[in-house]
């Protein structure tokens, strides 16, 4: 870390509490604007993070869960997973190696590394590292795998599995040699450009992939020694306007690491979801989760599915929420208000600006235009959550709640509000109120 | 629209008689109210359910209780 925590932040007094919790939380903003996240590198996961060599373990999205509560479409990814590791001979061998206790299940959180939806990230999966040249640290997260039955929903049949095999096999090779050949690619300013453009990084991602491809295209074309294997690679990464999502989350993730344990903080620096539970954590209040059930998404459906279909929020996505992009910059993207059913383009500029009451500053750095450049809403401040009564905004897709059947929608979902006063309340009991 | 004018715009007949103007609170009795409703919605829906017109506002007291009202006048906002 390059900023020093201030020595009046340490050392509580009574008569000043909430200036001292002032204080740090304008450090903990300084540190979300002062970063430097670059893509710079893929890399096998058991590569990236050394645990998953060891073991049958399953890195999952959102708070800790065992299995026995797990939704279905995470069961699904499960089982699949465990085929595609070659520790399960069949999904049904695999669903009873779970329930045998075989597996061990950890959040992506816990290992630097976030993952969509279900967020499945074990030993063989190739990994997308984006480094924090600022404070040095990096965070992971796996390729996005496209559109239709996949296993970030749930899906785990043979095609499904063919395709994580294609990505580790052919695509993961390939970008880590166009990627180890160039600078890497400024995040930060593929996100401020994209905001410009009507994507809001979570539900919209279609011009951060497009400028994402075109940053890579070059050296990926220098690297490759197959034109097959090139054209199928840039046709899938242009065929998919989701593709960037996942370099936003590990982004978001290299962000707040930094962030956290600032003594006096209340700024969230993680939000997520497992599809049964959403969790936050608080900079000051250490690795411990504050959960609640999660909610379901209101949004709209693709035709043919309703509600009925639908299982409750699910995935690490939402660390793109605590950096203010996704739902907190709604704004900037009045086509997607309309793709998850949040109401008129003109109905957009209100969620960035509902959100804006809840943050404790705004990143001059990613503006949106149509707010009069306003810079999207920074630093979650759980004292501002509960004192507005307020839940953080999430733009989100929606999973079918059987396992393998995939996305089956899109809308937006609240943040429960008990996961802020539990962890206000925590934060209280820790200076002794 | 004045405090005196009823509903259909037309002025109060008690103050086209020529006698005092009717103070503010009196044309109360005379005027169709417009209703905004704060906070708990079930006042609202009732007097919907008769044919009102009434605004509900979504409001809740701040920090959702005693409890963390005191938090908050400690750690600030």
């Amino acid at each position: 870390m390059t900023s020093e925590i201030p020595s009046s932040v340490t050392t509580p007094k009574t008569d000043d509490i909430a200036a001292q919790v002032t204080a740090a939380n304008k450090l903990a903003v300084e540190r979300m604007l002062a970063a430097e996240p670059v893509l710079v590198d893929v890399v096998n996961a058991q590569e990236a993070i050394p645990e998953l060599a060891e073991g049958r373990k399953i890195l999952h999205a959102g708070p800790p869960i065992d299995w026995s509560r797990m939704c279905g479409p995470m069961r699904g990814a499960i089982a699949g997973i465990a085929v595609f590791e070659g520790w399960a001979g069949s999904l049904a061998d695999a669903e009873n190696m779970a329930a045998a206790g075989e597996f061990e299940f950890h959040p992506n959180h816990h290992f630097n590394a976030v993952g969509p939806m279900t967020g499945m990230t074990t030993r063989s999966q190739p990994l997308m590292v984006v480094e924090n040249r600022k404070f040095g640290n990096r965070a992971f997260c796996a390729i996005n795998e496209g559109l239709g039955k996949v296993m970030r929903f749930g899906g785990n049949d043979e095609s499904v599995l063919k395709r994580l095999a294609w990505l580790r096999d052919v695509a993961g090779p390939l970008m880590q040699q166009a990627l180890r050949g160039s600078d890497g690619v400024d995040v930060k300013n593929v996100i401020a450009r994209g905001l410009t453009m009507g994507d809001e990084m979570h539900q919209r991602n279609v011009a951060c992939s497009g400028l994402l491809l075109r940053e890579l295209s070059p050296h990926l074309a220098r690297v490759s020694k197959d034109a097959d294997q090139l054209a199928e690679l840039l046709a899938f990464m242009g065929g998919n306007d989701q593709f960037f999502l996942n370099v936003g989350m590990a982004t978001g993730k290299s962000i707040m690491d930094p962030v956290r344990d600032i003594p006096m903080s209340t700024i969230v620096t993680a939000m997520s979801r497992n599809g049964t539970d959403f969790g936050i954590r608080v900079s000051s209040l250490g690795d411990r989760w504050f959960t609640a059930a999660v909610e379901m998404p209101q949004g709209l459906y693709f035709p043919g599915f309703t509600e009925k279909d639908a299982n409750p929020d699910m995935g690490d996505s939402t660390i793109v929420e605590t950096i203010g992009l996704g739902g907190f910059a709604m704004g900037a993207s009045p086509a997607v208000a309309g793709f998850v059913g949040a109401g008129a383009a003109s109905d957009a500029g209100n969620y960035t600006r509902s959100m804006l009451d809840i943050c404790f500053s705004e990143n001059p750095e990613w503006s949106i235009p149509g707010l009069d450049y306003q810079g999207v809403p920074t630093g979650i401040d759980i004292r501002r959550v509960v004192d507005a009564g307020v839940a953080p905004v999430i733009n989100t897709g929606i999973a079918h709640r059987e396992p393998g059947i995939g996305q089956v929608g899109a809308g937006i979902v609240r943040a429960p509000m008990d996961c802020f006063t539990d962890a206000l309340e925590a934060f209280a009991l820790q200076l002794g109120i | 629209m004045s405090l005196n004018d009823n509903k259909n715009g037309k002025t109060d007949p008690i103050a086209r008689s020529g006698a005092a103007p009717l103070k503010p609170a009196a044309s109360l009795l005379n005027v169709a109210p417009h209703i905004v409703n704060v906070g708990v919605p079930g006042f609202a829906e009732e007097l919907a359910s008769q044919g009102v017109s009434v605004v509900q506002l979504d409001w809740r007291p701040p920090a959702g209780g005693a409890r963390l009202a005191k938090i908050l006048s400690i750690v600030g906002t």
